[in-house]
C-alpha cells in the first residue's frame, strides 16, 4: 500500500513539522536517518516478503568521479530524489525515471581536498526551507535552491587550510537551524559543531566537542585541549518533545597514547578528555550543552561515538534512545537527561575493556596501552565493532537490525617519529595491522535484536563485514547492501534470505525506500572506498584487491510490471 | 610558518602510483621536481622573493644537474607520490624511517633537530633552569613532547611552530621546543622580540638528526648526481649563504 500524502502543510514545504511526521508520510525520506526517530524504516509495503523476488532495476544514475566510494544516503521529497557524491556534488533526480533535474558541482579548494585524509567522499545532504544543504571537505556549508540547484548561500565554517578538517557527514535541519559537525578526530582541531541560520547562512552558534565548557577544559591536562581532535562527523538527530539535539562525538587526538594506566596524569592528553567519545545533548537554538554521557572516558582506542543512529524508543512509559559505540557496545539512555539505562554488547570479540556496567556505564577492566607492542591483539580493531553505517528499527517487528564486525589488530604504540621537517609529526601514535579475532575468521554479522535489552532473535553471518547502512520496511523486509556488491533482502521476522542482486561494486553508503507516482522504490548507492574499506584487501583478498575505488552508481529498484 | 601534522595512518596505507624517474629521464624532461610546502617559511613558500631555503637549495641542485626546477606544492608526505615529485628537502637521514614513506636519501648535508628557545629576559640557561609550573610549547605528538612529559616538565601543545614562537613572545609559555630554523627565522622577522636558544637536548639522539635530500625511487645515477651536487654546494659556500639569508646556521652532519 502506498500511503497518501498526509502532511497538513504544502507538500513542497519541508520543515521540522514534516520531518517529525515522517511516519505518516512514508513516501518521503527527508533526513539522513529517515526521520527524527532514526529508524531507517520505510512504512511502504508495496514491495514485501511475498513479491520481493520480482524486484528489478528501475533506473541507474552514474555520478562519475566517485573517488573513495559513493557513500551517500539519498533523500526523497515529493517524488524527487536528492543525493550527494564525492567532491560534495549534489544531484536532483526524478524519482520515477532517474532523469536529471539539476546538479551542483561546488568549486572546491583542490589543494585542501588533496590533503584531507577523509576526502573527497560525502555522506549526504539535508532538506528544509526550500533548500538542499551540503557540507564540503574544504569547510563550507552550502544551501542550494530545491527547485533549481542554484546556490542560495555559501558559508565557510571551518578554516580548513589551517585545521585540515572539513565536512563529510550530512547536516540536520531543526526548525530554523541547519546543524553540521566537522570530521577528523585524528587532526588537531577541536571538533566543532555548528548551528547555521537556515535562511541567511549566518553562523548562529559553535560548540567545541573538545573543551567546549570550562568544566570540560579541566579534563585536558597540559593544555592538550588545544590540539585535542574530537569531531562530530556523522549526523545526530532531534527530539522535538524536549527540544534537544542528540549528537555523537569523535575520538580525541592522538588516537593512541603511551600513558598506560596512568592516563589521568600522564601522556599526551592526560584526563578524561571531555567531550570526546561522548553523546552530547544540545539546545538547537543556542548550541548550549544540556547534558552528556561520555561513553569511553579518555578513549585510548579510537572507538568514537560519532558513529551510528539514535533510535528513539518508547517502552513501558519510558522514553529511551539507543546508540551504538564503535567499541562494539550499545548504550541505552533516558531521553530526558541522558542517564544510562542499559549497556549491551553487539560485537563478540571485545577486549579493550572487560565489560561496561549496564547500570552506570562505567568501564570495567580498561586495557590502556603503553609504549611498545601490545602483548595480544586489541579487539575490536580500529575499524570498530560497529562502523559508521546505520542499522534499522522496525516498529512493526520491534526489532533493531544492526551490523557488527569481528576483527582485531596487532598494535604497537610508538614514539612519534618526525619524518621530515617542516612537515611531519605523526599524530596517530601507533602502528597497527588488522588480524582475525580469537574466535575465527574476520567477518561481520547482521543481528535482529531487541534494541533495549539486546536480546537476539536471529543473526546472519557475512564473510566480510558489510559497510553500508541497513533498511527495514513495512513489507516485512530487511535490506543489507554487502561489501562485495550484492544487495540482499531478508525476511524481517526470520532472517531468511529472500532475494539478492549484484550491483557490480561494493556498497559503502546508505539505502532508502520511497514512492514516486504509484510505485515503491528501493535506492542504494554502490561504490567502494574509504578508511575501513581500505583494510579489506589485506584481510580478505579478492574481490577487494582489484575492486575500483573511484566508480559508483545509484541503483534504484522497483517491482516488475 | 605552517607545519602540518602528519597522519600516520596514511603512512601505513603507503604511497603508491608513481613510477621511478631516473637521472636520464629527468634530463630528458629538462626538469627536477621538488615537493615543498607552500607556506612554511623559512623552509619553503610560494613567495617569489625569499621563497625559503629548501626552494633555493633545490634550485641550486637543479642547476648542478643542468636542468630546470619544477615545484609542486604539498602539505603532507602522503602527497609526494600523488604529486609525482623527484625530491623533497630536509628529509631526516634515517633510512628506515624514510623507507616507511617510500623515500631514499642522499648524503646528509645539514645537522638539525629540536632546540629550546626562551625569551631574552628569561634567566634560564638550560632545561634544568625551568621552574615547576613553567610550560614548554611543543609540537603536538612530537618526540619532544613525549620526552619533556616523561621528565615531568609541563608542556603545551601547538600545531604549528610559528604559533609556538608567537606564544613564547606573548608570555603565554616559558620556553619553546622547536627547530633551530624556527628560532633563527623568528628573530629575523621579529627583531624587537628577540629570543635566545639555550642548550636542552644536545645529547638526546632522538632529538638531533642529520638531514638529506629525500628521493622518490631514484636510480643510482640520480643519487650520485645529487650527492655530487651537494658536495659542490657545500664546498663553494652556497649552502651556508642560503641558510644565512634566513638566519639559519649551517651545521656539519654528524
Amino acid at each position: 500500500m502506498l500511503a497518501p500524502s498526509a502532511w497538513a502543510i504544502a507538500p513542497s514545504e519541508i520543515n521540522s513539522a514534516r520531518i517529525e511526521a515522517a511516519e505518516q508520510n512514508p513516501g518521503d525520506w527527508l533526513t539522513y536517518h529517515g526521520g527524527y526517530k532514526s529508524y531507517h524504516y520505510s512504512g511502504l509495503d508495496q514491495i514485501n516478503a511475498s513479491n520481493v523476488k520480482n524486484l528489478e532495476v528501475a533506473w541507474i544514475h552514474m555520478p562519475g568521479r566517485s573517488t573513495r566510494g559513493l557513500q551517500s544516503m539519498p533523500l526523497v521529497a515529493d517524488g524527487v530524489l536528492y543525493y550527494s557524491g564525492s567532491y560534495s556534488r549534489v544531484y536532483a533526480l526524478d524519482g520515477a525515471t532517474g532523469k536529471m533535474i539539476w546538479s551542483h558541482f561546488p568549486v572546491l579548494d583542490e589543494e585542501l581536498v588533496a590533503m584531507q585524509t577523509h576526502s573527497p567522499y560525502n555522506r549526504g545532504v539535508a532538506l528544509g526551507d526550500g533548500k538542499v544543504f551540503v557540507g564540503t571537505v574544504d569547510g563550507h556549508l552550502i544551501a542550494l535552491d530545491l527547485k533549481t540547484g542554484k546556490e542560495v548561500w555559501n558559508t565557510q565554517l571551518v578554516d580548513s587550510k589551517k585545521l585540515t578538517v572539513g565536512f563529510t557527514g550530512a547536516p540536520l535541519v531543526v526548525k530554523d537551524t541547519v546543524i553540521i559537525g566537522s570530521q577528523g578526530g585524528e587532526w588537531t582541531s577541536r571538533g566543532p559543531l555548528f548551528g547555521v541560520d537556515i535562511k541567511t547562512g549566518k553562523k548562529k552558534w559553535e560548540f567545541f566537542t573538545v573543551a567546549g565548557t570550562e568544566e570540560a577544559k579541566a579534563t585536558w591536562g597540559s593544555d592538550s585541549w588545544r590540539t585535542g581532535g574530537g569531531g562530530a562527523w556523522m549526523p545526530g538527530t532531534y527530539d522535538p518533545e524536549t527540544n534537544t539535539v542528540w549528537w555523537g562525538t569523535a575520538n580525541p587526538a592522538p588516537l593512541y597514547d603511551w600513558s598506560g594506566a596512568d592516563w589521568k596524569n600522564s601522556g599526551p592528553r592526560p584526563g578524561t578528555n571531555l567531550y570526546t567519545t561522548s553523546v552530547i545533548a544540545l539546545d538547537p537554538d543556542t548550541g548550549k550543552l544540556k547534558f552528556y554521557h561520555q561513553e569511553l572516558p579518555h578513549d585510548a582506542w579510537d572507538f568514537d561515538s560519532a558513529v551510528g543512529e539514535f533510535v528513539m524508543i518508547d517502552r513501558d512509559g519510558r522514553k529511551l534512545v539507543v546508540h551504538p559505540n564503535k567499541g562494539g557496545f550499545v548504550f541505552v539512555y533516558d531521553r530526558a537527561d541522558g542517564k544510562v539505562q542499559n549497556v549491551w554488547r553487539i560485537a563478540k570479540n571485545i577486549n579493550f575493556v572487560k565489560d561496561i556496567d549496564p547500570k552506570t556505564g562505567e568501564l570495567i577492566g580498561r586495557r590502556d596501552l603503553s609504549l611498545g607492542k601490545a602483548s595480544e591483539p586489541l579487539c575490536p580493531a580500529i575499524a570498530g565493532g560497529v562502523s559508521w553505517n546505520s542499522g534499522a528499527y522496525s516498529p512493526k517487528t520491534g526489532l533493531w537490525y544492526k551490523l557488527a564486525q569481528e576483527w582485531c589488530m596487532d598494535v604497537d604504540v610508538i614514539k612519534t617519529t618526525p619524518i621530515t621537517e617542516p612537515m611531519a609529526q605523526l599524530n596517530i601514535g601507533a602502528n597497527f595491522k588488522l588480524v582475525p579475532p580469537p574466535d575465527g575468521a574476520a567477518r561481520g554479522h547482521l543481528d535482529a535484536r531487541d534494541p533495549v535489552t539486546g536480546a537476539k532473535k536471529w543473526e546472519v553471518n557475512f564473510d566480510e563485514p558489510p559497510l553500508a547502512s541497513v533498511l527495514a520496511t513495512a513489507g516485512n523486509l530487511v535490506f543489507v547492501p554487502d561489501s562485495r556488491g550484492v544487495l540482499r533482502a531478508y525476511n524481517a521476522e526470520t532472517g531468511q534470505e529472500l532475494w539478492s542482486h549484484f550491483n557490480g561494486v561494493g556498497h559503502n553508503g546508505g539505502i532508502i525506500s520511497y514512492s514516486a507516482g504509484d510505485k515503491q522504490y528501493i535506492a542504494v548507492p554502490a561504490g567502494w572506498g574509504g578508511m575501513v574499506a581500505d583494510e579489506f584487501p589485506a584481510l580478505f583478498g579478492e574481490p577487494f584487491t582489484s575492486m575500483p575505488k573511484d566508480a559508483g552508481a545509484l541503483v534504484v529498484f522497483t517491482l516488475k510490471q | 610558518m605552517r607545519q602540518s601534522v602528519f597522519v600516520g595512518l596514511l603512512i601505513l596505507l603507503g604511497a603508491t602510483g608513481a613510477s621511478a624517474r631516473s637521472l636520464e629521464a629527468i634530463r630528458t624532461r629538462g626538469a627536477l621536481t621538488l615537493c615543498a610546502h607552500p607556506n612554511a617559511l623559512p623552509f619553503a613558500s610560494k613567495r617569489d622573493v625569499d621563497p625559503g631555503f629548501q626552494v633555493e637549495i633545490a634550485r641550486e641542485l637543479a642547476k648542478q644537474l643542468k636542468v630546470a626546477l619544477e615545484q609542486h606544492w604539498v602539505v603532507n608526505s602522503f602527497q609526494y607520490r600523488r604529486a609525482d615529485c623527484d625530491i623533497i628537502m630536509d628529509a631526516i637521514a634515517n633510512p628506515a624511517a624514510l623507507a616507511e614513506v617510500g623515500l631514499r636519501m642522499s648524503r646528509p648535508y645539514q645537522r638539525s633537530g629540536v632546540a629550546l628557545a626562551v625569551r631574552a629576559d628569561s634567566g634560564a640557561a638550560s632545561l634544568a633552569d625551568l621552574r615547576p609550573g613553567q610550560r614548554v610549547g611543543v609540537q603536538v605528538g612530537s618526540i619532544a613532547s613525549m620526552t619533556l612529559s616523561k621528565r615531568g616538565i609541563q608542556t603545551s601543545p601547538f600545531v604549528f611552530e610559528d604559533e609556538i614562537m608567537d606564544a613564547l613572545a606573548k608570555n603565554e609559555i616559558d620556553a619553546a621546543a622547536v627547530t633551530p630554523a624556527a628560532i633563527g627565522w623568528f628573530n629575523q622577522v621579529h627583531p624587537d622580540a628577540h629570543v635566545r636558544r639555550i642548550p636542552a637536548f644536545e645529547d638526546d639522539p632522538d632529538l638531533n638528526w642529520n638531514v638529506a635530500v629525500g628521493m622518490l625511487s631514484p636510480d643510482e645515477k640520480l643519487r650520485q648526481g645529487l650527492d655530487a651536487a651537494l658536495e659542490a654546494l657545500l664546498a663553494d659556500g652556497t649552502l651556508a649563504r642560503i641558510y644565512a639569508h634566513y638566519n639559519v646556521e649551517l651545521r656539519s652532519p654528524k
